[in-house]
């Protein structure tokens, strides 16, 4: 949460305004505009009510502003929208507005005062942020007569003053106008002077536009998620030699999401002003399954329903007052269970975002408490593990402390830790050793790097050393250091949306932002060309050609090498398929035929044996059977590249499912078992749209 | 809710590294089947030998093994199943078990099927998703010795192998017909079965089927102090390599058990059949450019993700069937109340009070950074890996040669690099399709062999700190601490499996209960909670010097800074001695930190509460959840009503 903000713009709209200079193919007006959208649709964003923005014009063609009746130094400029919260149609009455006008009249100076009277009159003395962002090609005419006590003004109401101009000079960012003409320049020296005097900011639109290019990261306050006692010891054995520390705890990172979408109906009659989405309503009902009904299925009352678990297969009823039962009753704590040597500490076992805990801030003695464990922490190199509950009934978690001590900020930081049921215990072969099947240990094999493998290896990653770069955003910063890097999705998604709503009609997506994809790529300065062709060559990595994968069906052994295709030979010669162990058969019989024309035979039987499980299965019972086959005959027919006898089967059997096991054919469907696409075998001509018929047309 | 919320967080879905499994071929992948085939023979059943156990020794070992009840290798075997079964109610509900005993003098094989296809073959348990009635029936088995013994008694000839694998492949091809992941646990320390030429070679046809049919045998093997298992005399003819990632290099036929003793035997089958009982599961299979266009296959695995409790079903009751109750969703707009079929649905972005939409295309365009990759940028010391540069969990890569040969060495390689050197890779991270990018740091791991891939922060997920006053505590109340740290030090570190997650815990021990009807847990062991015996009898005396420290070090500040808040002095007044302020001692107060109760309780009774600062007032105002608006004089009048009303 920021404070109140109040911002007026102030766009010179003079008719030079509309002239296109410095090989832009835009005018100075689209090019002073892209920074204005930019940062009003930046504040529509943020979506607050208290961040509100007024826009001015000069040089316009009309007068419109509460200081011309009285004096007409104020003509030529107009009050393009009232200080107010920016909505989409303030956007839309605001894009018609901001056109060139047909004059050259009109004083930047008045508009100025304008806008100065605009803040003043909706502010008053309430706390507010006063901006006033000023926009011109500085070509009109400017009166600085007086401009002393507009620089008072300025000052006294603290109003950040911006003067951004179209090819005004700025030795520093290295922009200079050629053949700039003598107004001009008098215009820009003058306005520069008056930045000067308030402190405002002046600068050239070009580097304001690089700026903006930058995205701008949002502020959250910071809000405690746990406030309690860190505790070493229990005081019910005894209170005296027990350490409790008042501490709070305080998101360090946390993922900021980007916006999410929510799903409208398209509706079919135009709106101009809601668009055409109709809003949608979720409807929930209940059903239990019931072999008797029409549909198999019944409905049920909400009141019908209790709830329950499941453990295994078995439904387990908990009532309401089970529900107590069931509940783990904790109370609000961060208890420390020990201390653990931090070298040790396996870093990848923290699965969670990480927070602050800071002492109690009105409670000095509990600052000087946790100060020593801090220090304590650090000068033992150790890390605090702890048990923290962070409101009652919450379940426990375990999490690890580490201590953080900045010059003028000490802090814990503690991420959570698993559980023992939270670690898979998943075996992985070692990458240094194989062990043969005899048990023999080899450490020389093709799956282990070679001596000169390895050399070319530790040359290559110390030339792709990252020390000596700087940040790709802000040289300040060591490169790829989180501060330097902005969360891709996050700005992509504002950013699509802000250019979809200043331009609703236009089709398609802009450019990703370069900024975001900075740190996309190998760094430019770290080109080891050498050391990489000569890892390259000591790894030697093959691609695996697609067809190879799936070929190995077959050729397979056993570990000890005997030769089973033999001993198959007396099944795979009778071609016959037992329905009772169709899958491994099948497989033997395809992979042992000799000539294509052999294989349409074994689809067949393999089909028959499909609709036998269906005909004959109760309900949907042996569905999954069948789909199992259907898949293994779908994969083999590919692998063999038979595909057509496949095709031609799963159109049979669509319309042997048509009578009564429509069912089954919405688990082809689900399954996606349907046509072979040229995806799978580059010779298919099947299209999508074909597919889809199979799938969907009755 | 659950459908609708999934639709709608669908933007996010990319997002959300931890979720795996979205469509449809990838959850089948998550469902696993696993039956366990027991070998039944005298040797198996025989007791643990007597005589090697230390009876020797005195009164302390007779008690140990009193204790310890003795296991047969079939009842160790059984037990193991029985464990794992519990274990995995917990963390796969969804996956199948079964088990099957072979070499029995009863035959038994389901209902309905034909008993003379599997001769000798005792089908204690079916391939199911398990149930209370099944678990309660291998409970009482175990707990009545008779009963067990009736079961567990050999025929006079062995089953023959060939028969035990189909019957194996019958209950996979019908039971868990489209299980992506699909096992076999043999255990036996029989190591040459079927002697005979033909029946062995049926047996190879046998195992061969299985290994068509995508049912991957895990052996686990017996040996006796009087005798090796020998494989290669039998099993390495019926095994085969499932072709998971590298071939050849994974760890074999696992071999349990040569322990004399019974108890440690059912130990080491245990935590042998663990290791292998969770089926991986990759959570992904990406390209790892190391270099400009170098790339190697990798996969990836998630070895930590937090457990919870299952979440909680509708039920109905009709007569004496509980069922499930399905909730479905329908979309309807809003004004009309039609139907909203999938096509017409388009997402939007609400944006100035209005909504900003985009096409389907559009809406997956826009999060689309490029393909699938694991992009190393370069390399740093791991030094410069912050502990809070963390914002989820962790992924373990393993190398893969399935599309890439070469894989396994080069990813060897620079695994060593970076442990010898303590060196991190900084890699751009794109783990699916339109998954949202991240910068990750790419850890070399010991234990198991692999590196782990840490998720870094982005600028915008760093939070500011809050505002605190900076006191240092001097050195001797440092010193006083590391005292404490030192007493309390775990050497070991952490290690996740002493910290069962009490919550989870209790849940399924409450369901466990419930479902097979017996006592409720009254008490429950909860081995998070500290152990604050060996804290008092180790560290007591360094708290309390600590504590003695901390007022001596308090009443040296105060001389150099007032109090920031006056009421902590009067409490010091009001409390003497060695009692620290930031010891306090609880008492029958409010919730919420006692010590703002008390002052400001204190200072209502002295009805000064005027004289406190509006920080404080809120404070405590905040602290009760009451509001803090207004003026002073408003939260004053706010507190005194609060205190009037009690």
């Amino acid at each position: 949460m920021a404070d109140k903000q109040a911002t007026v713009y102030v766009v010179d709209l003079g008719a030079s305004m509309g002239a296109s200079n410095a090989g832009r193919p835009g005018t100075d007006l689209d090019y002073a505009l892209e920074y204005l959208w930019d940062r009003i649709t930046t504040t529509v964003s943020n979506g607050r009510k208290t961040d509100t923005i007024a826009v001015v014009g000069f040089r316009t063609d009309g007068s419109d502003n509460s200081l011309v009746q009285n004096d007409e130094n104020y003509a030529n400029i107009s009050v393009l929208n009232p200080m107010s919260q920016f909505l989409m149609p303030q956007i839309r009455g605001l894009k018609k507005l901001l056109e060139p006008s047909t004059t050259h009249e009109g004083d930047g100076v008045s508009a100025l005062v304008v806008a100065i009277d605009i803040i003043e009159k909706y502010c008053k003395k309430l706390k507010y942020i006063r901006n006033i962002v000023f926009l011109t090609n500085g070509t009109g005419g400017f009166d600085f007569d007086g401009i002393n006590d507009i620089i008072e003004q300025i000052k006294e109401h603290k109003i950040n003053l911006t003067v951004l101009g179209v090819d005004f000079d700025d030795p520093e960012f290295g922009f200079e106008e050629k053949d700039k003409s003598p107004a001009k320049a008098a215009n820009e020296k003058a306005l520069k002077e008056l930045c000067d005097q308030c402190d405002g900011m002046y600068g050239t639109i070009a580097e304001a536009l690089e700026e903006i290019q930058r995205p701008r990261t949002k502020k959250t306050r910071p809000i405690h998620s746990f406030r309690g006692r860190l505790s070493i010891g229990n005081e019910s054995i005894n209170p005296r030699s027990t350490l409790l520390i008042d501490v709070e705890r305080f998101p360090r990172t946390m993922v900021a999401r980007p916006p999410t979408a929510s799903s409208f109906a398209l509706s079919p009659e135009q709106d101009p002003v809601d668009g055409n989405l109709q809003k949608i309503r979720n409807t929930r009902t209940f059903q239990v399954e019931d072999e008797d009904a029409p549909g198999k299925a019944i409905d049920i009352d909400r009141e019908d329903m209790a709830k329950g678990y499941l453990y295994g297969r078995t439904i387990v009823p908990i009532s309401a007052e089970d529900q107590e039962i069931v509940k783990f009753n904790t109370e609000t704590s961060l208890k420390i269970v020990g201390f653990i040597p931090k070298s040790g500490f396996e870093r990848p076992i923290c699965l969670s975002n990480s927070n602050i805990v800071v002492a109690s801030k009105a409670n000095d003695e509990a600052i000087m408490a946790l100060s020593s464990f801090i220090h304590a922490l650090y000068e033992l190199d150790s890390l605090a593990i702890g048990r923290l509950v962070t409101k009652d009934d919450k379940p426990p978690v375990m999490i690890a402390m580490a201590p953080i001590i900045e010059p003028e900020f000490e802090c814990l930081v503690e991420t959570q830790l698993p559980f023992a049921e939270d670690t898979r215990q998943y075996k992985f072969a070692p990458l240094d050793t194989v062990k043969t099947t005899t048990g023999k240990v080899l450490d020389k094999h093709r799956l282990i790097p070679t001596q000169e493998l390895q050399e070319a290896m530790d040359d290559y990653v110390d030339s792709m050393n990252l020390m000596n770069l700087e940040g790709l955003n802000d040289p300040l910063l060591p490169f790829a250091q989180p501060e330097d890097v902005f969360s891709p999705v996050l700005h992509r998604i504002q950013q699509v949306i802000r250019a979809r709503a200043i331009a609703p009609d236009d089709d398609g997506l802009p450019d990703i932002s370069p900024v975001l994809l900075n740190y996309s790529t190998i760094p430019q300065g770290l080109d080891p060309e050498e050391d990489l062709d000569r890892l390259r060559q000591a790894a030697d990595v093959c691609l695996v050609p697609t067809k190879a994968k799936g070929k190995k069906i077959g050729r397979d052994k056993p570990l000890s090498g005997l030769d089973v295709g033999k001993l198959l030979e007396e099944r795979t010669k009778s071609r016959r398929i037992d329905k009772n162990n169709p899958v491994p058969e099948f497989r033997q019989m395809i992979a042992s035929v000799q000539q294509r024309e052999d294989i349409q035979p074994l689809v067949q039987q393999m089909g028959d044996i499909i609709k036998d499980i269906i005909r004959c299965s109760v309900a949907d019972l042996q569905y999954s059977r069948a789909i199992e086959c259907l898949r293994v005959l779908r994969e083999d027919c590919i692998t063999f590249e038979a595909f057509e006898f496949y095709d031609s089967f799963i159109r049979e059997l669509k319309s042997f499912t048509e009578a009564d096991r429509r069912d089954f054919w919405s688990r082809v469907r689900k399954d996606k078992l349907g046509l072979v696409l040229p995806s799978e075998d580059s010779r298919s001509k099947t299209t999508i749209e074909e597919s889809n018929r199979l799938y969907y047309g009755r | 809710m659950s459908a609708d919320k999934k639709w709608n967080s669908g933007a996010d879905a990319a997002d959300d590294d931890d979720d795996d499994g979205r469509d449809e071929t990838e959850f089948q992948a998550m469902k696993d089947a696993t039956l366990f085939a027991i070998e039944v023979s005298n040797s198996m059943i025989a007791p643990p030998n007597e005589d090697e156990d230390e009876d020797a020794e005195g009164g302390g070992s007779k008690k140990k093994k009193n204790k310890k009840p003795k296991y047969s290798s079939a009842e160790a075997a059984l037990r193991c199943a029985e464990a794992i079964l519990k274990n995995r109610i917990i963390s796969t509900p969804n996956d199948m078990m079964g088990i099957l005993l072979f070499g029995t003098e009863e035959t038994k094989y389901g209902e309905g099927s034909n008993n003379i296809s599997y001769p000798n073959c005792y089908l204690l348990m079916d391939l199911d998703i398990p149930d209370a009635p099944s678990i309660k029936e291998l409970k009482h088995l175990l707990d009545d010795p008779d009963e067990l013994s009736a079961i567990l008694k050999p025929s006079k000839k062995p089953a023959s192998m060939a028969n035990v694998l189909f019957a194996a492949n019958h209950l996979f091809t019908t039971k868990a017909a489209n299980f992506n992941s699909r096992r076999l646990f043999i255990i036996t320390d029989n190591d040459n079965p079927d002697t005979d030429k033909s029946a062995r070679s049926s047996a190879q046809t046998r195992a061969r089927d299985l290994y068509d049919l995508g049912v991957r045998i895990e052996p686990f093997f017996i040996s006796s102090p009087t005798h090796q298992f020998d494989k290669t005399l039998f099993y390495t003819d019926i095994i085969y390599d499932a072709g998971e990632d590298t071939t050849e290099n994974l760890p074999d036929a696992e071999e349990v058990a040569k322990a004399t003793d019974a108890e440690s035997r059912y130990e080491q089958m245990l935590s042998a059949i663990t290791a292998k009982q969770a089926p991986r599961r990759a959570l992904f299979t990406l390209k790892m450019e190391i270099g400009k266009g170098f790339v190697i296959g990798i996969k990836g695995y998630l070895l930590y993700k937090r457990v919870t409790p299952s979440r909680s079903h509708y039920i109905h009751e009709r007569g004496e069937k509980l069922q499930i109750v399905k909730g479905s969703t329908t979309r309807m707009v809003e004004e009309t109340a039609q139907e909203v079929t999938p096509d017409q649905i388009r997402k939007a972005y609400k944006f100035g009070g209005e909504t900003v939409s985009f096409s389907e295309e559009d809406f997956k365009k826009m999060r689309y950074f490029g393909d699938p990759v694991l992009r190393i940028l370069g390399f740093k010391p791991q030094s410069e890996l912050q502990f809070w540069h963390n914002v989820r969990s962790s992924t373990f890569i393993y190398p893969s040669e399935e599309d890439y040969t070469g894989s396994t060495r080069t990813f060897a390689a620079l695994r060593n690099k970076l442990l010898n050197d303590k060196l991190m890779g900084i890699a751009w991270f794109i783990a699916r399709r339109n998954a949202a990018p991240a910068m990750t740091a790419i850890l070399p791991s010991v234990e198991p062999q692999g590196m782990f891939i840490i998720p870094l922060p982005f600028v915008d997920d760093i939070r500011q700190n809050p505002e605190i006053p900076h006191i240092v505590a001097p050195n001797h109340l440092i010193d006083r601490m590391q005292d404490v740290i030192r007493q309390l030090h775990m050497p070991k570190g952490y290690i996740p499996e002493k910290y069962p997650n009490p919550a989870l815990q209790k849940h399924y021990k409450v369901l466990e209960a419930i479902a097979l009807e017996e006592e409720l847990p009254e008490e429950f062991e909860d081995k998070t909670e500290p152990k604050y015996k060996s804290i008092e009898k180790y560290a007591g005396k360094f708290i309390q010097d600590w504590g003695d420290s901390l007022s001596q070090a308090m009443a040296e500040f105060r001389l150099t800074r007032p109090a920031q808040v006056e009421v902590h002095g009067t409490k010091r007044g009001r409390e003497p001695a060695d009692a620290a302020a930031a010891k306090k001692v609880k008492k029958d107060v409010d919730s919420g930190p006692g010590d703002a109760d008390k002052e400001i309780r204190a200072a209502y009774d002295k009805n000064t509460l005027n004289k406190l600062t509006v920080a404080v007032l809120k404070d405590w105002l905040n602290s009760k959840g009451m509001s803090v608006a207004g003026k002073k004089a408003d939260l004053v009048e706010r507190i005194e009503e609060h205190f009037e009303n009690k």
